[in-house]
């Protein structure tokens, strides 16, 4: 639609006063936060708090918003420090939920054969075994499908050190799923790469 | 920086193809009324209606006249009372009589010290008045022999600085440039 207002004119309206843009902001982006926060590791039953208070943040700091980046770069950015903050959070209480350290537990999963929704649950649970500043980089490039430059302006990194912990992060990925989730893997799929 | 892979590195296509899953999972929620609510919540109250023009001058002559007819009517509720011989009244009276006396009583004697304590000051300032004006000569005669001291050890530099600048040896010689200008 020809009319359909951008998200500058919006963030303009905003800070002019009118809160009711926001909410056209909030209906653009809360699926692309939602999904987000989700893929970082915020469990699905609460994706809905951390993504209010997303949006919460979004608005208290509209002012610092630098209109020549894309305003789902800066989502992004809250979104990955949201997550963060919430995990951390919850690491204290959920410490006896919590999986055992990535490398340390050599037992395979009981789901060999895993497909659909319990092969995606699994796969969350695989970066959910992965250190915090190895997960964001990866989530980003490879689920999300963001540039490396895009990437690096959310972490606020420089572009190697994100492309030091795509290699790193990738190889314990690898290592985590092999020893944890083999049913995750095609027959012949490590052997392919290694 | 241009960094290689490590080889324990599956590469990019390898987890394109294992987060694949990932990439098709949507989560549809919808969180914009209780955003909208939380935000909401931050708005200032609206401000309270103007009242018309006429009114707070209404509220102003209300507020003088019952003041006015509060103030009678203390007034005459106490001029009934005295003159009533009310017994509160007399005690009230009496109590009234005595705090004056003792404060009477209590700024006279503060007035007493006030005036004492001035004598004396000025008792001391009239005796050191004269102190100073009979050492004055001594005051006088210390002040000479200082500025005396003090030119006599700027003349004692100079010429110890003098003699030094006259017996130092020459250390180097001086080239002047008449182009670019020098020490001549």
């Amino acid at each position: 639609m020809a009319s359909e207002r951008t998200d500058l004119e919006l963030v303009q309206e905003v800070l002019a006063g009118r809160i009711e843009a926001f909410e056209i902001l909030v209906r653009r982006y809360q699926r692309l936060v939602a999904t987000a926060a989700l893929r970082m590791g915020v469990p699905r039953q609460e994706v809905e708090d951390v993504a209010s208070e997303v949006f919460y943040k979004v608005f208290r700091s509209l002012r610092r918003y630098e209109p020549s980046h894309a305003l789902s770069t800066w989502l992004y950015r809250i979104t990955v420090n949201a997550a963060l903050d919430h995990r951390r959070a919850r690491r204290h209480d959920a410490r006896s939920e919590e999986l055992p350290a990535a490398l340390a537990d050599d037992r395979p999963s009981q789901l060999d054969d895993a497909t659909g929704r319990e092969r995606a649950d699994l796969l969350h649970e695989a970066l959910k075994r992965l250190p915090d500043h190895y997960r964001s980089p990866l989530v980003l490039t490879h689920v999300e499908g963001l540039q490396l430059d895009q990437v690096a302006r959310i972490l606020d990194l420089p572009e190697g050190t994100v492309k030091s912990r795509l290699f790193r992060g990738r190889a314990m990925l690898k290592t985590i799923i092999r020893r944890h989730y083999p049913g995750l893997v095609p027959e012949g799929a490590f052997e392919a790469t290694s | 920086m241009f960094l290689m892979p490590r080889d324990d590195d599956p590469g990019e296509r390898w987890a394109d193809a294992m987060l694949s899953d990932l990439r098709e999972e949507r989560l549809d929620i919808d969180v914009t009324g209780r955003v909208m609510l939380r935000l909401e919540a931050l708005r200032p109250s609206p401000a309270p209606a103007p009242l018309p023009g006429c009114w707070p001058g209404v509220a102003w002559a209300a507020s003088f006249a019952l003041g006015c007819a509060c103030l009678v009517l203390l007034m005459a509720t106490l001029g009934a009372m005295v003159l009533g011989g009310d017994e509160g009244v007399r005690a009230a009276w009496a109590l009234l009589t005595s705090t004056g006396h003792v404060a009477w009583g209590l700024l006279g004697r503060f007035v007493q010290l006030c005036a004492a304590f001035l004598g004396t000051a000025l008792v001391l300032l009239r005796d050191t008045f004269v102190l100073l004006d009979a050492l004055s000569p001594l005051v006088r005669g210390a002040g000479t022999l200082v500025a005396a001291a003090g030119a006599l050890s700027i003349a004692c530099s100079a010429y110890v600085f003098d003699r030094a600048r006259r017996g130092a040896p020459i250390t180097a010689q001086h080239h002047t440039d008449p182009i670019r200008g020098g020490l001549s």
